[in-house]
């Protein structure tokens, strides 16, 4: 490892934050650089003179302090957002896509089913309409029946 | 003793060689449900780490305590989204750095001088009655030091140094890559051995 690739790694080595590997060639180097090691025990020397600026003493009622402000602030207790969202979020996902494709596929249906109803109303009404007119009858006929008068006048009429 | 009562009350079932992070996740997920003696302990915890690193970042004795206050009741407020994925101090340390860094810019503060700060009464731990004029003249210069690093350097050193968060972590606190984090670091010494060469030699 070369003169200044440990130069930069001496920081990390500070923190413990080196490979095993990193950690033996900068050991190794220190025992015979004496440029690196004057860096190293200004590091160190740095260290000790950043922890002249000590820590600050909490106040014994900063816990208390802070549940007043959040009693103050009227946050509500129970925040809604469950431990696993994504077994929810996945169960609601699921839920509208089966009600997608139950909507398409009845939908689906019944439109074909309502269609080919229609279909053939007409059919029966446009023949029946041409029975009137070619026979010169008068038919109060339901419109339940003209189904049934589709058939009929398909069977030839016959009875 | 009083420690442990609390304990035995908050965790029914629970054995005492539980580890600190599963503790601390049961906690954050008794807080989301609004447990308040749950986020209490979870204060106690952590409160003297939360003021420890606002006070090194910042240099502001004054607003320590707002903004820890602040922080604490932003994680109540979203101790229902701690999804677990990482130990819950890594959680807290990250909205810790991401209120500080949003403090920094909306205030500029300049460091308070001790004989203000004893006058105001906070008197902090490394003091004691009768200050040592060369020491307190040292740590000025120190704090003005650090003061004056760029803010994600000032951080990365505080987290490394004061708090001895390993670079790994620091890495998933601050959401940026190991080598970012080696940068930082190594910059805000370089920048630091400069500013207080007088001091160190």
């Amino acid at each position: 490892m070369k003169y200044f690739q440990i130069q930069r790694l001496l920081s990390n080595y500070l923190d413990n934050s080196v490979s095993e590997q990193e950690r033996i060639a900068i050991e190794e180097h220190l025992k015979t650089c004496a440029g690196c090691q004057r860096e190293f025990e200004m590091l160190q020397r740095l260290g000790e003179t950043l922890d002249l600026v000590g820590d600050m003493q909490v106040s014994s009622d900063f816990g208390s302090q802070v549940l007043d402000e959040i009693g103050k602030t009227k946050v509500p207790v129970k925040l809604s957002v469950p431990f696993r969202p994504q077994l929810q979020k996945w169960a609601f996902t699921g839920a509208a896509i089966a009600i997608v494709l139950l909507t398409v596929v009845f939908g689906n249906y019944m439109g074909r089913t309502i269609y080919t109803e229609f279909t053939e109303r007409a059919v029966a009404q446009e023949l029946i309409h041409t029975s009137i007119y070619k026979y010169g009858l008068c038919f109060g006929i339901p419109d339940s029946s003209y189904s049934v008068m589709y058939l009929h006048l398909r069977n030839g009429g016959v009875k | 003793m009083i420690r442990w009562k609390k304990y035995v009350i908050l965790y029914k079932g629970m054995k005492k060689s539980d580890n600190f992070d599963s503790n601390d996740n049961y906690l954050i997920k008794q807080a989301a449900e609004g447990n308040e003696n749950a986020f209490q302990e979870l204060i106690i915890r952590y409160q003297q780490a939360v003021f420890s690193t606002i006070h090194r970042y910042i240099g502001n004795y004054d607003n320590v305590e707002d903004l820890a206050q602040e922080i604490f009741i932003k994680v109540w407020r979203n101790a229902g989204k701690f999804r677990g994925k990482s130990k819950f101090s890594t959680w807290l340390y990250r909205i810790v750095v991401n209120h500080c860094l949003n403090y920094n810019s909306k205030h500029k503060v300049n460091p308070v001088s001790l004989d203000e700060l004893v006058k105001q009464g906070h008197t902090p731990k490394s003091l004691s009655v009768q200050v040592d004029w060369e020491k307190k003249q040292k740590i000025e210069q120190v704090q003005k030091a650090i003061k004056e690093l760029p803010d994600r350097q000032r951080i990365a050193l505080v987290l490394a140094h004061y708090e001895q968060k390993s670079h790994k972590e620091i890495t998933q606190i601050m959401q940026i890559s190991l080598s970012s984090v080696h940068s930082l670091i190594f910059r805000a010494r370089c920048t630091l051995k400069k500013r207080l060469k007088k001091i160190l030699e």
